[in-house]
């Protein structure tokens, strides 16, 4: 059977005579496991020193050969290297198809983003486990050597949000549609089965959807797709987890036409990386192929991936000094003995998809996909009543205190004494027990009297669990000879529910569901404390809801079109979307503060957006290529930016709309064997965008949300990728990204929180004109060196740079309101509205790795360590703090701290897998 | 055939070894168990009574460090759970109490009521605020005057410890109101036995709740008359409940304002006792319940009393914070219909306030053509509810006119009518609608005379009146709309 799925690689045909003296080989080479064209492949005629290199659609031409018989070299990273003879003998016969072998052992060392980059975007100390655009796994240059170099950095490609990074898994968008963003966890240690990517870059065509600006990316995960193996490895690190076993078999495609692959891995840590984070994630994959006919292929694909990690916060420089380490994670303490942290998140939201491949003619295919996914993800934290309990909340800071010697004695107590730094489990415990409280008509019901410990802190569980389904279908079709179209449609049903639980009461009898800030700014609202007034009083116990408890309902559907043309030196391109975007709210408690906006559904939010775009492509020859690409469109605005207080009420924001997206680009393409780069250009402008976030209000203990209107920015910059082989073995790469990402608006700012009727803002304006976009850096810089040993073992080393990542800033602080009292340009002045950024990083990473074969079998060791000169400085996430101070006043300087995350220091990935 | 016999030989056993190995080894701790209870606490032995410890403060204002290895033992009296205080607690030995501030709030989630607490009070600083002795951390200078600061956090660890709870606990001390004026009791539990609150403070709230202010309230006794101030803070949990209307037993932790003694409770448990009848209440509930109509009809031209063992219930329409009436009147509305009530006394019953009124042999006479209960001593009327909504008959000055008598002390709302007479509402006026004209009058006293009076037609709420002639009278600035 292994023959059989060779066999039609083997295939080939001979190329055409142009006229008597010399003639043209043309060529396609395809990936034999889809035949999918493959770009940037190397056709190296022997004993002629000709070299041609496949373009988009995987042709290739070699001109000016004599008539006769060759033999040609095909190779390309991660593909068995083809060996064929070829008679060049004039015929001006059709192109001919070569059929590369994927490779997938030796896939792994030379692109290694299957095995670290994945790693690495678990690693995100928030939690949220975005998949960032390094996980394109694409042959573009740029994307192979910065996106694995810098994503140690949180590098964003062109500073883009990664909703403009929208993955496909079977043709079906996986970004969460509440925030966009694509969610790593759902299918976190799946590594051997999502090896079958497909990336599109920037603005250029996109075969399987219509692209967002960023790109896109498709993960093929049919069985029939996969190389038939059975494959074992363990892998050891230090990251966001210690130790990973991992499981895959895939058998082909076996008589009878099915084929089935199984993976499953599990990972784990009792203490990763950073102190008190633990992990343990469990994921199974099951695909089934059914091929009815050479034509149609069914595949029905199960995966899922059960993790639970605990997690880290990032702190104040202050308390990382006292602390001794940029590691310091305020989430945990000693509990019994063991180390028990407060923030625990955890997902598990497995993906059903039931895919459908039918090619009715060898110039046509239809591929659709129906899929459902649903689960539950949250995670946890310390609730309390009164009185902070994290152990660096700025009050507890030394600079909180006014008096140097009390200053001093706090300083000691934070920096010698590692339990004050810790959370105090015993101490909510104690406090829980001793808490005797009585609730008179608990529950809403007269005469109910309710006597325990009340709760004063507890662990609160705040879910955010899914249920979704959806449809995917895109017909291809040749247009003649040179041209194609795809039509494709979409459609996606999805309900969000949020809500709050008990996940433990730590000792205490009860939790009273009230808001006991309502309770002191609203005394006479009858109710106006409750945040269920048809359960007045409430009583919760573990497990039970409380706090607040709504839907997300969104309904999003789309057509798109796209034609591309083919003539000898140019390539056009050009296509559109429209979609609607339909989402309401539906509260499930009728708040106390909010009592006629907070039950039952919204309004009902609609929005139909467009998008258009195009480009051409310019070969020059088959070496050098000049294309230049544009995109205008709109988009809606996302679930989670368009309420004012999403928790409690039914508010929409004010003038809420879709946002406006142009964007250009424009650059140059090399492609030869020893030589290949890009050098690209590129404009976006972001217009109208509507921005909130949720975030925790110190100062009151509760929760409150920033929205602002009017968001416009503009992201421009430079790429440029080399990758050079001057010597056999040697390969050189080098890469930058110099880009300028600011805002050009002045947009409105409302604040609200959970606990007040009132706006705290509204409507302020923010000057944030020319502000830096945060969270990436904006400079980047790359150089890398690699050998390939004869032994199949490689090593390499790069270098990389990183510069101009700006902290997220607080927006109140931007205000004509806040710095009212300030004199303008004093220290306190500068201090509240400049900007911050991160010092410049370098850091310097190694790869390498070795592989034995054993009877018919295959052993591979890989080992990746960063950061060989274990810099600990490397700042990669920062904003100003909410926090703020009683003792502080606007014009002490003190009150403006950012709150930092660091990169790891030396940390390693060793895998050995052992195939069959 | 998923595999061949070969491989098939291999995997098996590999998958069950690492999947076994995997289990194994990865038991990641994720569940925890419940700290035990308690535990042992710590017991320190304390070798310094707080009497000792407030000896050394001698002087009012002076800040006096503690320079000796003082360790005092305590049971905390008083913590900050239920708001009243912040920050602070009382603790108290077998010699007397002390104020303890701290820097931090929520002091009761470590240091609740009947917990034993022991402090090194080396280096901390006895004194006083406004001559409350206190235990406090350290001095701030602030233009060139030193302000106290509280235990910080890292002072408490090192110099708080908590003890055991008490089981049985420090019980208060019963004192009499004409004896509570003593230093030594301060910082302590006490208890007063057969107290109330005065009239003007019985059935009102503890604090202002809603601008968060603290307020006094008075407290005294029925044989001595001596009085003493209960004082409850604005943030407190109890600020909107209302005093207790009935005698009995309060308790209370003493503190001082300077020459005032002032006593404050840890929540509304600490006056559950005050249940008993008041002492000089010889109305509210006496009497049979009669209309205020038929006590009108009694009168009929001449000066006259109301009948033997009859009371009356009404809603207070008048408002006196207002001020825009004699302060020993009060209007009152029942179904069927209102009067005025005129005390011996100023009287403090708000809008709002149920009255019962025991009129038994009471003056019945007009006072310039309006018709009043005269010369009702204070303890006559007792509020039976607060925040009760009257009804507002609605009418067209024409109406208002036709029924004058009939109406006469109870509201009337005016739709489309006009004010004109004056610029401001202080004095007299005239209201006018499309069916005739009223005066207004208006005291010159009043808390809102001074404000503009409208231009163009409003919505009028107001007390039909006589002054030797018809006279609407407004009860505050928001009767017009």
């Amino acid at each position: 059977m292994f023959q059989k799925l060779l066999l039609p690689a083997l295939l080939l045909l001979l190329a055409q005579i142009m006229n008597a003296q010399t003639v043209t080989l043309r060529g396609r080479v395809l990936d034999a496991e889809n035949n999918r064209p493959l770009t940037d492949v190397a056709v190296v005629v022997i004993g002629t020193g000709q070299i041609g290199v496949t373009d988009q659609n995987g042709e290739f031409r070699i001109e000016g050969l004599q008539p006769g018989p060759y033999n040609l070299a095909i190779s390309s990273k991660g593909f068995f290297p083809l060996d064929v003879s070829v008679n060049a003998n004039g015929n001006d016969g059709p192109a001919v198809d070569f059929q590369l072998k994927r490779d997938l052992a030796t896939d792994t060392p030379s692109t290694p983003i299957p095995t670290i980059t994945l790693d690495e975007a678990e690693s995100d100390s928030e939690g949220a486990g975005e998949v960032a655009n390094l996980l394109h796994a694409s042959r573009d240059v740029f994307q192979t050597i910065g996106g694995f170099g810098w994503s140690n950095y949180r590098f964003r490609e062109r500073g883009y949000d990664s909703d403009q990074f929208p993955l496909y898994l079977n043709g079906v968008e996986i970004n969460d549609p509440e925030t966009g963003i694509a969610f790593f966890g759902e299918f976190g240690g799946l590594n051997d089965v999502l090896r079958l990517r497909e990336s599109s870059v920037g603005l250029e065509a996109c075969d399987f959807a219509f692209s967002e600006v960023g790109g896109a990316t498709r993960i093929d995960t049919r069985a029939s797709s996969q190389r038939k193996q059975i494959r074992a490895s363990y892998a050891l690190s230090n990251r966001s987890y210690d130790h990973r076993v991992m499981l895959t078999a895939s058998t082909g495609l076996m008589p009878g036409g099915w084929a089935v692959t199984l993976s499953g891995s599990h990972r784990w840590a009792q203490e990763a990386y950073v102190q008190g984070t633990f992990f343990q994630g469990t994921a199974y994959f099951l695909s089934v192929d059914k091929k009815f006919t050479p034509k149609q292929n069914l595949n029905l694909t199960i995966l899922g991936s059960p993790s639970i990690r605990g997690r880290a916060s990032d702190s104040f420089e202050e308390m990382y000094d006292l602390a001794g380490t940029h590691y310091y994670n305020p989430n945990w303490g000693y509990q019994n003995g063991d180390k028990r942290n407060a923030n625990v998140a955890y997902s598990h939201q497995p993906i059903a998809l039931l895919r459908y491949d039918w090619t009715p003619t060898p110039t046509s295919s239809i591929t659709a996909t129906a899929y459902a996914q649903g689960g539950k993800s949250g995670f946890t934290r310390l609730e309390y009543l009164g009185g902070n309990p994290a152990p660096d909340f700025n009050r507890n800071l030394p600079s909180a205190l006014e008096d140097p010697e009390q200053a001093a004695l706090q300083a000691d107590l934070l920096r010698n004494n590692e339990s004050a730094r810790q959370l105090d489990w015993l101490g909510f415990y104690e406090a829980n027990r001793n808490s005797q409280e009585t609730v008179l008509n608990a529950n809403g019901i007269a005469g109910n009297t309710v006597t325990g410990n009340r709760a004063q802190f507890i662990i609160e569980d705040q879910r955010g669990d899914s249920k979704e389904a959806g449809f995917n279908g895109v017909i291809s079709e040749a247009l003649g000879q040179r041209a194609k179209i795809q039509l494709g449609a979409h459609y996606q049903w999805y309900q969000g529910r949020n809500f709050d639980t008990v996940d433990d009461l730590l000792g205490a009898d009860y939790w009273l569901d009230i808001n006991k800030f309502a309770q002191q700014d609203l005394p006479t609202v009858a109710n106006a404390r409750d945040n269920d007034v048809n359960i007045p009083n409430h009583v919760v116990r573990k497990g039970e809801t409380f706090g607040y408890n709504y839907d997300e309902n969104i309904r999003n559907g789309g057509l798109w079109t796209q034609v591309q043309a083919n003539m000898r030196n140019l390539s056009v391109f050009a296509g559109g979307e429209v979609k609607i975007n339909n989402f309401w709210r539906t509260g499930r408690l009728q708040n106390g503060r909010y009592a006629d906006n907070s039950l039952g559904n919204s309004e009902k939010l609609n929005f139909n957006t467009y998008g258009a775009k195009g480009g051409l492509t310019y070969k020059m020859n088959g070496r050098n290529y000049l294309y230049a690409n544009g995109f205008i469109g709109t988009r809606a605005p996302l679930f989670r930016d368009a309420f004012l207080s999403p928790r409690i009420r039914n508010e929409v924001v004010p003038g809420l709309q879709p946002s406006k997206v142009q964007s250009v680009e424009g650059g140059y393409l090399l492609r030869s064997p020893r030589l290949r780069g890009r050098l690209t250009g590129y404009l976006t402008q972001f217009k109208d965008e509507t921005d909130a976030s949720l975030f925790y209000l110190y100062s009151l203990g509760v929760f409150g949300t920033t929205i602002m209107r009017g968001v416009d920015r503009q992201h421009a910059g430079i790429e440029a990728a080399l990758e050079a082989k001057p010597f056999t073995a040697w390969t050189v790469n080098a890469a930058a990204n110099l880009g300028y990402y600011h805002y050009t608006s002045r947009p409105l700012l409302y604040v609200t929180q959970d606990n007040s009727s009132e706006l705290i803002v509204n409507g302020a304006t923010v000057y944030q004109d020319n502000f830096l976009v945060p969270r990436t850096p904006q400079t980047t810089g790359l150089l890398g060196l690699k050998y390939e040993g004869k032994r199949f073992w490689f090593a390499s080393l790069t270098a990389t740079f990183a510069d101009d990542l700006w902290y997220d800033f607080d927006r109140t602080r931007r205000t004509a309101a806040f710095v009212e009292t300030l004199v303008k340009d004093s220290p306190a002045w500068n201090e509240a509205i400049d900007q911050k950024k991160a010092p410049a990083a370098f850091s310097l990473d190694f790869f390498g790795g070795k592989s034995w074969k054993v009877n018919r079998n295959f052993i591979y060791l890989n080992v990746g360590v960063n950061n060989l000169l274990n810099n600990q400085n490397i700042v990669i996430s920062g904003r100003d703090s909410y926090r703020s101070s009683y003792a502080n006043t606007v014009e002490d300087t003190r009150l403006y701290t950012q709150e930092l995350t660091y990169a790891f220091g030396i940390n390693y990935f060793v895998s050995l897998t052992y195939r069959l | 055939m998923l595999l061949n016999s070969n491989t098939k030989n291999f995997f098996f056993p590999a998958l069950l070894a690492i999947i076994l190995t995997a289990g194994a080894i990865s038991c990641v701790k994720i569940e925890f168990d419940e700290p035990p209870i308690g535990g042992d606490p710590v017991v320190l032995v304390p070798n310094t009574t707080i009497a000792q410890l407030k000896a050394i403060h001698t002087s009012n204002g002076a800040f006096n460090k503690v320079t000796e290895d003082w360790i005092i033992g305590a049971e905390v009296v008083m913590d900050d759970r239920s708001g009243n205080y912040y920050k602070t607690l009382v603790i108290q030995d077998a010699t007397g109490g002390i104020e303890v501030k701290f820097n931090d709030g929520f002091l009761y989630q470590q240091y609740p009521i009947g917990r034993t607490i022991y402090i090194r009070c080396k280096d901390l600083i006895v004194t006083d605020y406004n001559k409350m002795p206190q235990l406090i951390g350290s001095t701030v200078e602030e233009n060139g005057q030193l302000s106290a600061v509280g235990i910080t956090d890292a002072q408490a660890r090192a110099k708080v410890v908590k003890g055991a709870f008490a089981t049985t606990r420090i019980a208060p001390k019963v004192v009499t109101l004409s004896s509570v004026n003593n230093k030594d009791l301060l910082g302590t539990l006490i208890q007063l036995n057969d107290v109330q609150f005065t009239p003007c403070d019985a059935g009102k709230t503890y604090a202002d709740a809603v601008t968060q202010f603290s307020l006094n309230r008075i407290l005294e006794d029925c044989t001595t008359g001596s009085e003493l101030i209960l004082r409850s803070s604005g943030y407190a949990l109890f600020a909107n409940e209302r005093t207790p209307t009935g005698k009995g037993t309060i308790v209370g932790t003493l503190g001082v304002y300077n020459n005032d003694y002032q006593l404050y409770i840890r929540n509304t448990d600490d006056v559950a006792g005050m249940t008993s009848p008041r002492c000089g209440a010889t109305g509210g509930a006496a009497g049979t319940l009669t209309d205020i109509s038929a006590i009108r009809s009694v009168f009929t031209g001449t000066t006259t009393t109301a009948p033997l063992d009859k009371k009356i219930r009404g809603i207070v329409i008048s408002d006196r914070l207002s001020k825009n009436l004699n302060g020993q009147n009060v209007f009152i509305q029942d179904a069927s219909g209102g009067i005025v009530v005129r005390f011996t006394a100023v009287h403090c019953f708000d809008l709002g306030d149920e009255l019962e009124i025991n009129v038994s042999g009471l003056e019945i006479s007009e006072f310039n053509k309006l018709l009043q209960v005269n010369n009702v001593p204070v303890d006559k009327a007792s509020i039976v509810g607060t925040g009760k909504t009257p009804v507002i008959r609605t009418a067209t000055v024409a109406e208002v006119n036709a029924n004058f008598n009939a109406w006469e002390s109870s509201l009337v709302r005016i739709v489309g009518a006009t004010i004109t007479g004056g610029a401001t509402l202080s004095g007299s006026h005239t209201v006018t609608d499309g069916s005739g004209s009223i005066p207004m009058f208006n005291q010159t006293y009043a808390t809102f005379a001074g404000s503009p009076a409208p231009t163009g037609p409003v919505t009028i709420t107001a007390i039909i009146s006589d002054y030797n002639g018809k006279q609407l009278i407004l009860r505050n600035a928001s009767d017009i709309q």
